[in-house]
């Protein structure tokens, strides 16, 4: 089963409405791309305490909540950028404070239902499963009260709720990790419907902060590089008129460069939010990839020298054409080369191209560090801000997320080889145009 | 006749790029600082093109564009908008409605930036 090709992204919206229309979630480790057991399952939701969301996505093995559908189709949907948005708004601490708000709220309103056969300790209320929790309350109910009516109730909606989704429904207990429960306990009929809409309603006020807040980055960190290139161009245009010696004009040039670079590494920031949303836009063009690796090679001349590292160039006379956009496949090879520069201390990064089959393979090879075996399954995982800080080793995060997304928006593949102390070999695949 | 062009951004150093790349095409520039300030400026004088930057704190240059229209006594000044953003169609059809001509990415292409300027003060 090949999960990459069939994964749709969704939204926190689409996934408030997934919850309402269907039943069954299965969770998917994706770095073995194999369905989980019930059992595993019951490992990472017993660990989804307090901020379970983040432990299922760095402590475990990052895996992929996927949904599958009970429709007949052969289609998933990957719940993890939603859960991922989740994971950040807990890390937020105001947008912990007001989740928790929300959460409190509901619960405040559970609790006062089940007022009548005593208080249900806040611990057991967070950090048990749901399916425990009304066992508890049951029996509490009968133990402590004997009221034989809310007993009923209780069982009947417990029951109606196992024998509807399964003996084990698992996405109550997904969802108990970070909205705990409200959307869940709708079923139970414990939420009014507005209560409902309000926590969705929630959840969209932090996305719509977090795109804002990437927008207001991208302007503040834009700003100060306009005058830069304004004025280094307008130096340049007319050397004479401003008696520029050749050197100036040469030094003046690689400032230019890398204000320019600068600019588009923030457009890159900005990509990653805009990749992840659908936003981003593809021009899709006919392709000369032996010109792009030109051109992108030149750019790190400079960077070959000062380094002392080779950088090499093996392409046959020939490469058919493909299509894509240029500037995007630029982006992809230009980080593949920043990294084999950044882990090669000794030796030589080389580029290589050539057709296989119906693709045009691109491998940038590089004589440096390597990469623990175990390290490969996470280098491409999607950008996910806390992973610098805790897995300082990795680095590459964001630039290998960015690549692979814009590679597989071609139909590509991209993967890697490596073996630690003698070094990578990234590549990336393409198809021909026909 | 020298043509007149009203530059209102909140960036001095922004300010100044683009003034002296108006100045050495030879028109005459006045600054403003905020959307107010330049208001009262084309309430007083005579532009033929004002450049607006589109996110400004306070007044933002969609809402000084807004004014301008409102306005009857400066409501036809030709305006552009100077932008980090970039529109999707939908943002492009809103600042077409404002009337404004053209808007003008940044970081700017200096050449491409004095093309778009003569175009519009034709």
């Amino acid at each position: 089963m090949d999960i990459g090709s069939n994964i749709i992204e969704t939204g926190v919206d689409r996934l408030l409405k997934l919850v309402k229309e269907r039943g069954r979630i299965l969770l998917i480790d994706a770095a073995k791309e194999i369905e989980v057991s019930s059992n595993e399952i019951l490992e990472w939701v017993n660990l989804l305490g307090e901020e379970g969301a983040i432990s299922i996505e760095y402590r475990q093995k990052k895996p992929y909540l996927v949904e599958k559908r009970l429709a007949k189709e052969e289609d998933y949907l990957t719940l993890k950028e939603a859960y991922r948005k989740f994971a950040e708004a807990i890390i937020k601490r105001i947008t912990i404070n007001s989740l928790k708000a929300e959460i409190n709220m509901s619960f405040e309103s559970l609790a006062r239902k089940l007022d009548a056969f005593g208080t249900i300790e806040n611990e057991s209320l967070l950090h048990n499963s749901y399916s425990k929790f009304f066992e508890a309350a049951v029996k509490k109910a009968k133990l402590q009260f004997g009221n034989e009516e809310l007993e009923r109730i209780f069982k009947n909606a417990y029951n109606s709720v196992k024998k509807k989704y399964g003996n084990f429904p698992v996405f109550m207990q997904i969802f108990k990790a970070v909205p705990r429960g409200i959307l869940e306990m709708e079923r139970f009929d414990l939420l009014s419907k507005e209560e409902v809409e309000k926590v969705a309603k929630e959840m969209k006020r932090i996305e719509i902060m977090k795109s804002d807040f990437s927008n207001i980055a991208a302007h503040e960190l834009r700003t100060p590089i306009v005058p830069i290139i304004g004025f280094l161009e307008r130096l340049l245009k007319s050397p004479r008129k401003f008696k520029l010696t050749k050197l100036v004009q040469k030094q003046l040039e690689i400032c230019l460069r890398n204000a320019k670079r600068l600019d588009s590494l923030v457009d890159d920031i900005l990509s990653v939010s805009k990749l992840e949303s659908g936003e981003m836009k593809f021009s899709f063009k006919n392709l000369n990839l032996k010109k792009i690796i030109n051109n992108v090679k030149a750019d790190f001349s400079s960077l070959a020298k000062k380094k002392k590292v080779r950088l090499n160039l093996k392409l046959p006379s020939k490469l058919p054409e493909i299509k894509g956009d240029e500037q995007r496949i630029s982006q992809v090879l230009t980080n593949l080369i920043e990294n084999a520069f950044k882990f090669t201390n000794r030796g030589s990064v080389t580029i290589l191209a050539g057709k296989n089959g119906r693709k045009v393979v691109v491998q940038v090879k590089d004589t440096g560090i390597g990469i623990d075996q175990r390290e490969i399954p996470k280098l491409f995982e999607e950008y996910f801000q806390i992973a610098p800080i805790e897995n300082k080793q990795i680095g590459t995060g964001l630039g290998l997320a960015i690549c692979k997304k814009i590679i597989r928006k071609h139909n590509g593949e991209i993967w890697v080889e490596s073996e630690l102390g003698k070094g990578s070999s990234f590549y990336f695949a393409l198809p021909i145009n026909r | 006749m020298t043509k007149k062009v009203l530059i209102v951004d909140d960036e001095a150093d922004i300010r100044a790029l683009v003034k002296t790349l108006l100045e050495d095409e030879g028109y005459e520039v006045t600054i403003a600082k905020n959307g107010q300030e330049g208001l009262q400026k084309l309430k007083k004088g005579k532009f033929d093109l004002t450049l607006i930057d589109m996110f400004m704190p306070g007044m933002s240059g969609r809402e000084m564009c807004e004014r301008i229209r409102n306005n009857s006594k400066i409501k036809d000044v030709k305006c552009a908008f100077l932008t980090i953003a970039q529109f999707s169609s939908e943002g492009q059809k809103q600042i077409k409605k404002l009337g404004s001509l053209d808007y003008i990415r940044k970081p700017i292409d200096n050449d491409d930036f004095k093309e778009r300027i003569k175009k519009m003060l034709r």
